[in-house]
Order: C-alpha cells, then structure tokens, then sequence
C-alpha cells in the first residue's frame, strides 16, 4: 500500500529524531506534507500509486542521513528553550529567596548559610553565562557565533546541573535554619520560595534528563 | 551533482529560492531543481534541516497553514535573510571569480 509506504518510512524517522514530542511531531508533519507532494507530482507523471510512494521516499533520501542532519537543530532549539526558561526563572527563584531571607525576623549568620552563599556563588558564576551562551549560540546570534552544535548542549547542561545544586543548596538551607532556629522564617515567603525551588529542581532535573539524551544523537 | 559538493552553499540558495516569494518545502525543492536546470537534485529531505536552522538563526520564517484541508508550513525570507543574502551574493561573485580564474587559467578581475 502506497501509505504504508510513507507511514513506515515516517516511523523509521521518528525514531532517529531526538528532542521533545511536540518537535518530532511538527517535523514529522511537515516530512508527511513534502511527501504527499512529492506523490502527487510522481503520480501525475504516470506513476502508479506505489511506484510514486516508492519514488517520493526514496528521492527524499536516506532516514538515517535525514535523522543525523536534522540531530543537532533539534538539539539548537532545545537548548535555546531551556536556556531561556533557566535565564527568566532565575531571578524569580532568587527573587523569591532573597524576600525569604530579607524578611527574617531575626536574622542569623551561621556557618551553614556561609557554606551556602558560597555554594550560590559558584553556581551563578558557571550557570548564568553557560544559560547566556546557549541562549546566543542557538538563537540569532547563530548567524555570527559559529560553535560546535553540542557545545550549546554543554553549556545548557551544566547550567540545569547547576539549578539542581542552587536549588538543593536553599531547601537545605531553609530546612537547617527551620530545625535549629525555629520561628526565624516568615512563613509565607519561606514558602513560596521553597515551592519554586521544588519545582524548578523538578523541571531542571527533567531537562537534564532530555539533554544527555539528545546529545547522545548528536555527532 | 552530488550533495556534498552544495553543502556550503546550501543556506545561500534556499535564501535566493525563497527571494522570490514564500514557499513550502516541496516548492523550494522544485525551485532548487528548476531554477538550476535540474543540476541540483537533492536528497529532498536534506533542505529540512537547513531551513529549520535558517529559521533559528532569524533568516526565514516558518508559518503553518490550513487553506486546502492539509496543514502545510510555508516559508518566507525575513528582512535580516535579505540582507544575510546580499552578502552570501557578494562573497559569491568573489570567489567564483577567484576559482574560475584558477581553474581556467584567466586573469581574475580586480575587486
């Protein structure tokens, strides 16, 4: 059957595309409609049906190639995506702990929240600028910043890994400064900050997860 | 002629394809095989890619549509894959005129 054709030749390269559902599907759709087209001129020409299905995923050329090429866009677009979610969440998530911390009815500098603001620094220091190369790298700028397509997937990695550590870092900060000096948090900031915590340590993690996945079809 | 050889000038052509009017991919396609007098006949699926990549760099947009009943995704060139195309010309003229001067054994014309 002339669909199947196409049908399985679609599914041999879905299978080869990395990245999130919602990507693969637009691709595939956009493959489906060149394809249809490319049947109907074949058809048009004296074709019959199977002979122009045959024709049209033939002409458009090996899934495996097809696959390896389309790799690291994929990888591009999913890289600008979560650099730009860590660059705008961020501020939020420190916004929020810096309320928590600023609202403190009696503040306490102890070791742990040193060890802490150490930790944060070091993580802003590796996170932010790898969050702002993916983002340049992958978006507009790519017209003039000419990198190795995983280098963006890098960059992006160690900044959700780097999430993961600041995010961590406040949650056991706030539970240390809870345990030991109970009623030094108000409790609605302290809160909302360990909630975007918790989510975005879910969200980071998660990324993290697609990443070492899709950069494992990158070459 | 062979794939490999159109890789670098790839992006320049689907830029040049699309100067003359949004198309779907099945149309730049054609395009590039007409337009080159059936010289470039590609893996058809290669120009996917590129055109996915040309869209994140800002040099064409991709927009769906619904007008016949099929979902089709149509691409234009943006102001700034105008003006990237005016380069990708003039770097052209260059250097096949060094080439040529090269492989022809011709005087290359002055810059």
């Amino acid at each position: 059957m002339p669909g199947d054709l196409i049908q399985n030749y679609l599914s041999d390269l879905a299978v080869r595309l990395p990245g999130p559902a919602r990507t693969r599907m637009a691709i595939l759709a956009e493959i489906n409609d060149s394809l249809t087209d490319a049947v109907e001129a074949h058809t048009a020409q004296g074709l019959t049906p199977s002979e122009a299905a045959e024709a049209a995923v033939t002409d458009f050329g090996d899934p495996i190639a097809i696959g390896a090429e389309f790799a690291p866009v994929i990888a591009a677009g999913q890289a600008h995506r979560y650099g730009i979610g860590f660059l705008v969440t961020g501020p939020i998530v420190g916004g929020l702990w810096l309320t928590t911390a600023a609202l403190m009815p009696t503040p306490h500098l102890s070791l742990t929240v040193v060890i802490a603001a150490v930790v944060l620094a070091v993580v802003l220091a590796a996170s932010v600028p790898c969050a702002v190369f993916a983002v340049a790298a992958t978006g507009r700028a790519s017209r003039w910043l000419v990198t190795r397509p995983t280098a963006a997937l890098r960059a992006v990695t160690i900044t959700a890994m780097g999430a993961i550590v600041g995010d961590a870092s406040l949650l056991l900060l706030l539970v240390t400064q809870a345990t030991t000096l109970p009623g030094s948090l108000a409790t609605l900031p302290a809160a909302l900050a360990s909630t975007a915590s918790l989510t975005r340590l879910a969200l980071a993690s998660h990324s993290t997860r697609q990443l070492v996945l899709t950069r494992a079809t990158v070459t | 002629m062979r794939a490999e050889t159109l890789k670098g000038h790839l992006d320049g052509l689907l830029l040049a394809v699309l100067a003359d009017g949004p198309r779907h991919g099945y149309g730049i396609i054609e395009a590039l095989r007409s337009g080159s007098g059936g010289r470039f006949d590609l893996p058809k699926g290669t120009i996917y890619p590129a055109l996915h990549r040309l869209e994140q760099a800002g040099l064409v947009r991709g927009d769906w549509s619904n007008q016949t009943g099929r979902r089709r995704r149509t691409y234009h060139l943006t102001p700034a894959g105008l003006r990237h195309l005016s380069a990708e010309r003039t770097t052209w003229r260059e250097f096949s005129a060094g080439v040529t001067a090269l492989l022809e054994g011709t005087p290359c014309p002055a810059t």
